[in-house]
């Protein structure tokens, strides 16, 4: 899938937002990204996701593995409001479980890129030289490969699960984050301020916590906002070609592989999953154009 | 360039090096006694360290020889050959379909800026980034195969069986994989435009009174091209990787396919062969491009060229 372009497009602008900037607090991002109504309608459909995911065993009206099979494949109707599956399962509960998995996968994956790529890409900026050098290029190699190839392959290798999907799109996207930040950190480790407070004895230890990471922070804000598109794209497409979440556990992408079996006789069991995906995905880019604009007064296109 | 490619080899070694399983095993089958054990094992290098063990695939490697594969025994250079062309054209008809569709719309976007064309197109642009592909593929066989029937919904047509029989196969599944590629081309050439047409050099067109079509389509449009093309060059390898899913889909007997296949069968040699590949045509297309750069923007021409 042509998702790694979103992965490429996201180095370009989260690079651009590193260029600008603007010097301001979390505070401030929010008035700013509150003018931006479709980032607002991003972060309440957002919301109400999370709030699904959480509370899915209240919101879904029925549990997702309840196999009825006299009701197998029924369309649409007030009892089962996205109609059930080959199973006789309500789609509609299955798809709000589904979205627990989908944004757990989201946010442990873009964790452990974060983690793992902020602590490399600050190193390479922070020590410099040779470390620096090893880091990067080793970061080129895994950039040259397709993102979703990758993580195919790394797929491959641990075998299909969901923790597993995490591991695979986190070690992906390491690459971004560290390159991303080691710019930002460049940026950072050359103001004045750092140097007075390497002047007044602060340790590195100190500088890093308290002057380079948070003048990282916007940079990374937006990157998480633009990876977690991808890793829920690369979630469902894993789990869609079987490599990923394994049924009966009702993960977006499962449930569209295994509802195209049906797809004549039922067509809501791959219509309904996909609208799932699509509505998160939208939400999450649109935060992110939103995000990037309110950083990057510039770029306002 | 070398670099990266020598990297690529490493990485791809390492991640067959980490499958689980014995290849002597694999081959041999669950009877083999010790004895032969080891002798497959020393046959085949697998006592000796591993980067001795790397020194001998990658020269295999550069003599077109991939391994073998578990299953099918067969080599798995021949393997891949016979499906790649499938794989490239379907890339590079999505390629030409993202570029038909998304590089104008994003001219006509930028040149009628805030107009409900330009909103249209933009929303148009955000769905087409946010649409996973294969559901998309999906709700194309829907609609176009089993709703109207024009198209057919899976499968691969070869040449023999006429032009038009094998293009029709290619229709939806290009669609389908070009659809991000064209958002997001539609979204980068705008961005790039409505950058262009506020430069000086536009403000001076004007100034002389050059007509609006001049302005937008002779002089802004030539430079704003340049980093679309790019982009678009940037783009191949990307949907080579997301060639693999929309395969899936489609039931299209291409390298992603192959990949799949493999995998559910434990048969690494040809998984790992299909991400080098593609790994290989991806850093290769990005060098193209880069050469292709200096040569459309001769202001990048440096270092000792002039």
């Amino acid at each position: 899938m042509a998702t790694d372009l979103a992965r490429d497009d996201g180095i370009e602008r989260a690079a651009a937002v590193a260029a600008y900037r603007p010097g301001t607090g979390l505070g401030a991002l929010w008035r700013a990204l509150r003018r931006h109504r479709l980032a607002v309608a991003g972060f309440v459909v957002l919301g109400l996701l999370v709030f699904s995911a959480v509370f899915a065993s209240v919101v879904a009206p029925y549990s997702p593995y309840l196999i009825k099979m006299p009701e197998r494949l029924r369309g649409p109707s007030w009892t089962h409001p996205l109609g059930t599956d080959d199973f006789g399962r309500d789609v509609f509960s299955r798809i709000i479980h589904g979205s627990r998995i989908s944004l757990e996968v989201g946010a442990i994956a873009v964790g452990i890129a974060v983690a793992i790529g902020v602590g490399l890409g600050v190193g390479a900026a922070y020590t410099g030289g040779r470390v620096d050098n090893v880091i990067m290029r080793a970061m080129d190699i895994v950039l040259a490969f397709p993102a979703i190839l990758l993580a195919i392959g790394i797929m491959a290798i641990l075998g299909p699960s969901t923790a597993n999907v995490m591991i695979a799109i986190g070690i992906v996207y390491v690459p971004i984050f560290a390159r991303v930040v080691r710019g930002s950190a460049l940026q950072v480790k050359a103001q004045e301020y750092v140097e007075a407070a390497r002047a007044m004895g602060a340790s590195d230890q100190r500088i890093v916590r308290r002057h380079v990471l948070p003048g990282v922070l916007d940079t990374i804000i937006v990157q998480v906002s633009l990876s977690l598109a991808f890793a829920i794209l690369a979630e469902a497409a894993l789990s869609f070609l079987g490599l990923g979440t394994q049924p009966p556990t009702p993960s977006w992408g499962s449930m569209l592989s295994s509802g195209r079996e049906w797809i004549e006789r039922a067509p809501w069991l791959t219509i309904f999953p996909g609208v799932a995906i699509f509505v998160t995905v939208l939400a999450l880019n649109v935060i992110g154009d939103g995000l990037r604009d309110a950083l990057d007064p510039r770029l306002r296109l | 360039m070398i670099l990266v490619l020598f990297g690529i080899s490493a990485v791809v070694f390492i991640m067959l090096k980490l499958t689980p399983g014995d290849p002597a095993a694999t081959m041999l089958g669950v009877q083999a006694t010790p004895q032969e054990l080891a002798r497959v094992r020393h046959a085949m290098g697998l006592d000796r360290p591993w980067a001795a063990q790397y020194g001998l695939w990658l020269r295999n490697l550069l003599a077109g020889d991939f391994g073998v594969s578990y299953i099918s025994r067969k080599p798995v250079a021949e393997l891949i050959a016979t499906r790649f062309p499938v794989t490239l054209e379907l890339t590079v008809l999505a390629m030409l379909l993202a570029a038909v569709i998304g590089i104008p719309a994003g001219i006509i976007s930028a040149a009628r800026r805030y107009s409900s064309l330009d909103y249209s197109i933009t929303s148009f642009a955000l769905f087409g980034v946010s649409m996973p592909s294969f559901w998309f593929g999906i709700l194309l066989i829907l609609f176009f195969s089993l709703y109207l029937r024009w198209l057919p919904s899976s499968g691969y047509a070869a040449f023999d069986r006429g032009l038009v029989e094998h293009l029709k196969h290619f229709v939806l599944p290009a669609l389908a994989l070009g659809l991000f590629l064209s958002g997001s081309l539609a979204r980068f050439t705008r961005s790039s435009m409505v950058e262009t047409l506020a430069r000086e050099f536009i403000r001076t067109g004007r100034a002389k009174g050059l007509s609006e079509r001049v302005v937008v389509y002779r002089h802004a449009l030539k430079n704003a091209l340049i980093p679309t093309v790019t982009v678009l060059g940037l783009q191949f390898g990307f949907l080579m990787g997301g060639a693999v899913i929309i395969e899936q889909v489609f039931a299209f007997p291409g390298v992603g396919w192959l990949a799949l296949i493999a995998i559910g069968q434990r048969d690494y040699p040809v998984v790992m062969g299909v991400v080098l590949v593609i790994a290989a045509v991806f850093a290769v297309s990005n060098l193209l491009v880069d050469i292709a750069y200096t040569w459309l923007d001769p202001r990048i021409r440096y270092e000792g060229r002039a």
